[in-house]
């Protein structure tokens, strides 16, 4: 092994990182090569300088700051968990009470509809559990809504629920 | 400086996995345990005269917070720590300074080996502690913030040139690279310091 490729490994010999094979050839060029010698002394000096300064403290306030931005994301995170679960409990209730309509896909709001006129909370429902009953094949829909198909299936509670959070979510 | 820190009813990642079940203070104990070393990190990242390095630090550990419960422990608490820590300062970095200037130079350019200067730092040893610390830590602030973060990741924190590789996200053999050009830099500014 010559001095170039020693020098490539004496970095990573000083903090113990090379392989065994590679720490024995090493050995060999130091044991007669004072230049590469000095050239390993100097890195482990280096090394030791580094490790000899501290970091520099931090302001007294530092922690005190931290925590309390840390408790006030959590105070902005409850309340949002609490906006959302009423919000998706408004809109199970929404759901549930709403009368009885037979179900048709001509009378659904357009899209464009929806963006000029003001979004009720069912279409904002509708567009957030993206049903679409007029696609062939068995179909979820509301228990409230029949499609009149013969296929429809009551949407699970958790559905239910999941799409009021994501209702809460458009809104918030 | 040897980090050789925490029990074992108070390691790093018992302490990280009671923050993600809310225990405040555990958390705590973690920001006294690092926030030194994280703010370094920042300050050394950012440049010494950043106005920012308390913020984008306290951005550090309620990123830390935020995230607690995604630490999974197949990575030491320290190279995950370091990461989010390197991604802070990076965004911020990228949020402030994109438009105006480059950032920090370097991540490229130590992959070729960079020659040893010939000398020893003797005269260092016969410095007292203080002003020896002083003249190390204002050569340090002079090499390229890539050199400084890769001898802190080794020199300070123990860590292994995998970790360390795993933190930078480049391969072991950048890592190796790197710390021997920091070292070389390091080595040739405090030579510099004694023939002045």
């Amino acid at each position: 092994m010559n001095c170039e490729a020693v020098l490539a490994l004496l970095s990573a010999d000083v903090d113990g990182e090379i392989a065994p094979d590679e720490a024995t050839a090493v050995r060999a060029h130091l044991a007669s090569c004072a230049k590469c010698v000095r050239r390993r002394r100097l890195l482990e000096e280096t090394r030791r300088a580094f490790r000899g300064v501290a970091p520099a403290a931090v302001p007294a306030a530092f922690d005190d700051a931290v925590l309390e931005r840390v408790r006030r994301r959590q105070r902005r995170g409850s309340w949002r968990l609490s906006v959302a679960v009423a919000t998706a409990a408004a809109g199970l209730a929404l759901v549930v009470l709403r009368p009885n309509v037979p179900h048709d896909s001509d009378s659904r709001p357009t899209p464009a509809a929806s963006t000029t006129a003001p979004a009720d909370a069912t279409t904002l429902f509708d567009a957030a559990v993206e049903i679409d009953c007029s696609v062939a094949g068995p179909k979820l829909c509301r228990p409230a809504v029949p499609c009149g198909e013969g296929q429809c299936a009551p949407l699970p509670t958790t559905t239910l629920v999941l799409a009021g959070s994501r209702l809460a979510s458009n809104i918030y | 400086m040897s980090t050789a820190i925490g029990t074992a009813d108070e390691s790093d990642e018992t302490l990280i996995r009671a923050s993600a079940c809310g225990e405040e203070h555990s958390f705590a104990r973690l920001v006294e345990r690092y926030r030194n070393r994280v703010a370094q990190l920042v300050r050394w990242h950012l440049g010494p005269r950043s106005l920012w390095v308390d913020d984008v630090a306290q951005d550090v550990f309620v990123r830390v917070h935020r995230n607690a419960s995604t630490f999974e422990g197949r990575a030491s608490f320290k190279t995950w720590l370091y990461s989010i820590a390197l991604n802070t300062c990076r965004d911020h970095v990228r949020r402030e300074t994109a438009a105006t200037r480059p950032g920090p130079a370097g991540d490229g350019a130590d992959e070729a080996l960079a020659a040893l200067p010939d000398g020893t730092l003797d005269p260092l040893e016969r410095l007292e502690h203080r002003e020896r610390e002083a003249l190390v830590r204002a050569a340090v602030e002079r090499l390229a913030p890539p050199h400084r973060t890769v001898l802190q990741l080794r020199d300070w924190e123990d860590m292994s040139y995998a970790q360390i590789a795993a933190v930078l996200d480049v391969p072991v053999g950048t890592v190796r690279s790197r710390l021997h050009n920091a070292r070389a830099a390091l080595a040739r500014e405090l030579i510099g310091c004694f023939g002045r």
